[in-house]
């Protein structure tokens, strides 16, 4: 993993709220391998959101970053200003968001979207030119250049999909981070967008970090993956290795609560509790409280960087009990 | 019974405070101001060191042999904290006694338009059709209406008198109840509880007080003390262009009105202290308004 | 397995609501025009049953539970519950038959009045009903706290819904449902908006209360892996109709509508050594408002044949219990996808 197009190391971020300060990403390290799709799963609050935003520094305030590094390329964003993070943003990384409706102006029409793109990174290109250059990505989309010409609620939830991934590559970044990018999507048109990503994937060779809270698309697309539970990535491993030999408790418990569609299930694990607020997490490990190997060391120390078999785990169950 | 039937908003509050101490604070600053207002108004024949209508200065320039061309009105002393007016009465009594009057006029007008304000909202939004297009369209008529002007007119036809004087500022007030409850009936009987408590069996009565009423209370409340400040304006308003109340009533607004001519003569305590006191009323109401609004409404604060 | 007895029938349910257009589009086209949410269904829900309904977003699922629960009233067609015709019932006859089935909401947040305390949501059902003293029904809420396990019962009772947490407001929603002891409980989507690890304890808890309590499930999803693993049949909705209806076994295991399959294909499944993405659908679901004449999958299907526009394709019986409506059966039969 030496090739790594971005690598965060012990990240935190605060929310300073009236009840407390929410740590809402908590000493979190990982990479995005160049060329590769990370899936970063987890549930609603637990943060994932959260880091992918502040890849970009595009956290909603009062969210600061506290400590850690953000390598992009060997460049530390944190030390950028947003100057300088408007650069960035575009050309080198961009978003896709969950909800295509709230992320394009009603108002205006889609080959302004990504005239305006383009004009605001880029100052040298003709308008011809740039209408070219946009025709062409939008065919490779799938949807017709004609429809260029219309306002983003003529178009369906599925192209209005299409064209914000359009306009997440129209500069030609390396690094797309997606945050749950079908979720207002039907299953069929789902797995229409997921097929088209992956397509694009491997033409472009991008790197994806794909935020989400469904085990199905993570297995069906990212090539590693990353579980985040209360702030922490709580495990980082390849996905056949994560979803053949999960390590950590949680993980565990996660892929043998949910449903699937190809195993003739007799029982769901149930796991007991609710994730936890994040003003007042539990002490130590907080996944202790739901965790059904609990040990005595688990509520009075938190597990940090443990190694095991090459794979990142933060559970004592595989160490790190004397450090 | 009585304290378990005041407990449960009173849970309700403090469940809701814990999250907004910010607020909290503005509330209860809005609130002690009100406090010290309403105290001294209840109990201006105690606090008062003379009768709004007695003349306490004659006798005082008697006594320190002053010049009487030139010492009416008296500027604040010792003895009159806020000097005395043109007729030698104690500014600072008839402020206390004045309170009565403002806070009754305001008050009473604010509830007698919640009163009809509010049913026809509810009744209008919760059945809407006809009956909701013709309330609305009546209703914003009064509201297009400048409210001063309207009050102003009211004022004049109903005559003088408090009762009159709280119905014509009341009448001004009425539309914003409607707008606002069925405003949010509309969104609220769209609610999801709302067909919850439909699929219970609860018929359209039940609905409306357990079901909607309580959702749509909280921005009353709000708009109870918002409209309380506004109304104290528009009642010193009415009193300043010398319409509705009796002319001997001690009120901050008749004060202003007659105290204005002393200005250019540097007679600045006649009209400063009622000025301000009807700034600090209103602005009490507002301060309980507005936190009472980032409290109750914590919906509006996610957006 | 014994024939089970018939608890609901549906006879040709339509539901049609009116668009509410603009004025000028009001004066532009003088006839009113209808989105048609349910358009001519008929199934039945057996005793002791999960029924499912899924489909895509717009299918008339959420419609049908509503119908059933005589939440809108149908445009036409007829509701049986225990052989009796509820399509038509008003008023107080309405009132006393709620207690007979009872919904758990999709969004248990907005399911809850913010202004009663979790007891009151809960208990409110027999105030309306006139179940009991005041004393009994305080009891009855309480036990039925307990056996969705929302303890401490005694805390919880007097809390608001806004205190609560995601899975525990899921639980008042379904202690709601059943503190009126419901032969039938329509579920819309009942774990959709829960957290993923607290998504399998809902639905553990349904399958044991269903079987404690002799409950029968209408459960209306989106989410077919959730389906299979709770329903025992399952009708699967397109725009409005039917296309597929018989036992999980039957509609997972030999899917014979085009629709169905697709759906099925289109699960993300979680396990990366299952990667298969056969896309065997095209775009996106039309309008409701003008559905496509004849089989309304035909703008989308692989198979679509130029008749497929202009027959509406009769519910066929491929096995017993297994009926789909589709003309190009014998077809897909050939295909091996």
């Amino acid at each position: 993993m030496d090739d790594a197009i971005l690598s965060i190391t012990g990240l935190s971020i605060h929310y300073p709220t009236s009840t407390g300060i929410v740590k809402a990403v908590d000493n979190v390290s990982f990479s995005l391998p160049r060329g590769k799709v990370v899936g970063l799963v987890g549930e609603s609050g637990c943060g994932k959101s959260t880091l992918g935003l502040a890849i970009l520094k595009l956290m909603r305030p009062p969210g600061e970053i506290v400590a850690g590094k953000i390598l992009l390329d060997g460049e530390n964003l944190i030390d950028k200003d947003e100057a300088q993070m408007r650069r960035i943003r575009g050309p080198k990384v961009s978003m896709v968001f969950q909800d295509p409706m709230t992320s394009l102006n009603p108002l205006i029409r889609l080959d302004r979207h990504f005239l305006e793109t383009i004009d605001a990174h880029e100052r040298n290109v003709g308008k011809d030119d740039a209408m070219a250059r946009i025709n062409k990505l939008v065919e490779h989309l799938g949807i017709s250049s004609s429809r260029l010409r219309e306002f983003p609620h003529e178009l369906s939830g599925g192209m209005r999909q299409r064209i914000m991934i359009g306009l997440a590559l129209i500069l030609n970044p390396k690094l797309i981070i997606a945050d749950e990018p079908t979720n207002s999507l039907d299953v069929i048109v789902e797995a229409h967008f997921l097929d088209l990503l992956k397509g694009l994937q491997k033409e472009y060779n991008l790197t994806i970090l794909l935020i989400t809270h469904n085990m199905g698309i993570v297995a069906q697309l990212a090539d590693r993956v990353a579980v985040m539970y209360a702030g922490r990535i709580v495990e980082e491993a390849g996905v056949m290795d994560l979803f053949a030999r999960p390590l950590h408790p949680y993980t565990k418990g996660l892929l043998s609560s949910i449903p699937n569609i190809e195993v003739d299930q007799m029982r769901l694990y149930t796991m007991p509790g609710s994730p936890p607020d994040l003003t007042d997490p539990p002490p130590g490990c907080p996944f202790h409280p739901r965790c059904p190997n609990k040990m005595s060391i688990c509520d009075k120390k938190t597990p940090h960087d443990i190694i095991t078999d090459g794979r990142h785990v933060e559970c004592f169950l595989y160490g790190g009990k004397d450090a | 019974m009585v304290s378990g039937f005041l407990s449960k908003p009173f849970r309700f509050f403090i469940s809701m405070s814990k999250e907004h101490k910010g607020e909290w604070y503005i509330i209860v600053a809005g609130a002690l101001i009100l406090f010290v207002i309403i105290f001294s108004s209840v109990f201006a024949g105690i606090i008062a060191p003379y009768g709004p209508v007695t003349d306490v200065a004659s006798p005082y320039i008697k006594e320190h042999n002053l010049d009487l061309r030139a010492a009416t009105p008296l500027p604040p002393n010792e003895t009159f904290i806020m000097g005395t007016n043109d007729l030698g009465f104690d500014v600072f009594s008839r402020i206390l006694f004045g309170s009565r009057t403002v806070l009754l006029v305001s008050i009473a007008a604010s509830i007698f338009s919640a009163l009809m304000g509010i049913p026809i909202g509810l009744l209008s939004g919760f059945y809407g059709g006809k009956v909701d297009r013709t309330l609305s369209l009546l209703m914003d008529s009064i509201y297009s209406f400048p409210g001063l002007i309207l009050a102003i007119a009211l004022a004049a036809m109903l005559g003088p008198g408090v009762t009159n004087i709280s119905v014509a500022i009341a009448v001004i007030y009425v539309p914003t109840y409607f707008r606002i409850v069925r405003g949010q009936v509309l969104s609220v009987k769209e609610e999801l509880y709302v067909e919850a408590a439909r699929s219970i069996g609860a018929g359209p009565m039940t609905i409306m007080t357990k079901y909607v009423f309580p959702n749509v209370i909280a921005s009353v409340v709000v708009i109870f003390s918002l409209n309380v400040a506004d109304a104290i304006l528009t009642e010193a308003g009415l009193s300043f262009l010398g319409l509705g109340l009796p002319p001997d009533l001690p009120d901050w607004g008749i004060d202003l009105a007659k105290g204005k001519k002393f200005v250019p003569s540097g007679y600045w305590w006649i009209i400063t202290f009622p000025g301000l006191m009807i700034m600090l009323v209103a602005l009490s109401f507002t301060m309980i308004g507005e936190g009472l609004n980032e409290v109750l409404n914590p919906r509006l604060k996610e957006k | 397995m014994p024939e089970r007895e018939t608890l609901v029938r549906v006879n040709n349910l339509k539901k049609y609501f009116p668009t509410h257009g603009g004025l000028i589009e009001g004066l532009l086209t003088p006839q009113k025009r209808f989105v048609r949410a349910v358009d001519d269904i008929s199934f039945d829900i057996k005793k002791g049953e999960v029924m499912g309904l899924a489909g895509e977003s717009g299918c008339g699922k959420t419609t049908t539970g509503r119908l059933i629960m005589r939440l809108v009233d149908p445009t036409e067609g007829e509701i049986y519950f225990e052989g009796n015709d509820i399509t038509r019932l008003k008023g107080e006859e309405l009132r006393r038959f709620r207690p007979h089935m009872q919904m758990v909401f999709q969004d248990p947040h907005a399911s809850l009045n913010p202004r009663m305390t979790v007891g009151e949501n809960i208990g409110h059902s027999l105030v309306i009903q006139q179940i009991g003293t005041k004393k009994e029904r305080e009891e009855r809420v309480k036990e039925v706290m307990s056996r969705v396990a929302l303890t401490p019962v005694k805390d919880i009772y007097t809390r608001y819904p806004h205190l609560l947490s995601g899975g525990q407001k899921q639980r008042v929603v379904l202690a709601r449902a059943l503190v009126l002891s419901p032969k039938l409980v329509v579920a819309d989507e009942p774990i959709a908006m829960a957290d993923v690890s607290v998504r399998a304890l809902i639905l553990e808890m349904m399958i044991r209360l269903k079987d404690e309590l002799s409950l029968t499930y209408l459960f209306v999803t989106h989410d077919l892996a959730t389906a299979k693993y709770i329903c025992n049949r399952i009708a699967v909705m397109y725009l409005g109709v039917i296309v597929e209806i018989g036992t999980v076994d039957q509609v997972f295991h030999n899917p014979m509508h085009p629709y169905t399959r697709a759906l099925l294909a289109a699960v993300p499944v979680p396990n990366p050594t299952l990667r298969r993405h056969h896309i065997i659908a095209r775009g996106e679901i039309p309008s409701a408002v003008a559905p496509p004449p004849g089989c309304r999958f035909h703008t989308r299907c692989i198979i679509a044949a130029p008749t497929c526009s202009e027959r509406v394709p009769p519910m066929v019986e491929v096995d017993p219990g297994h009926r789909v409506a589709c003309c190009r059966l014998d077809e897909w039969k050939k295909r091996t996808i």
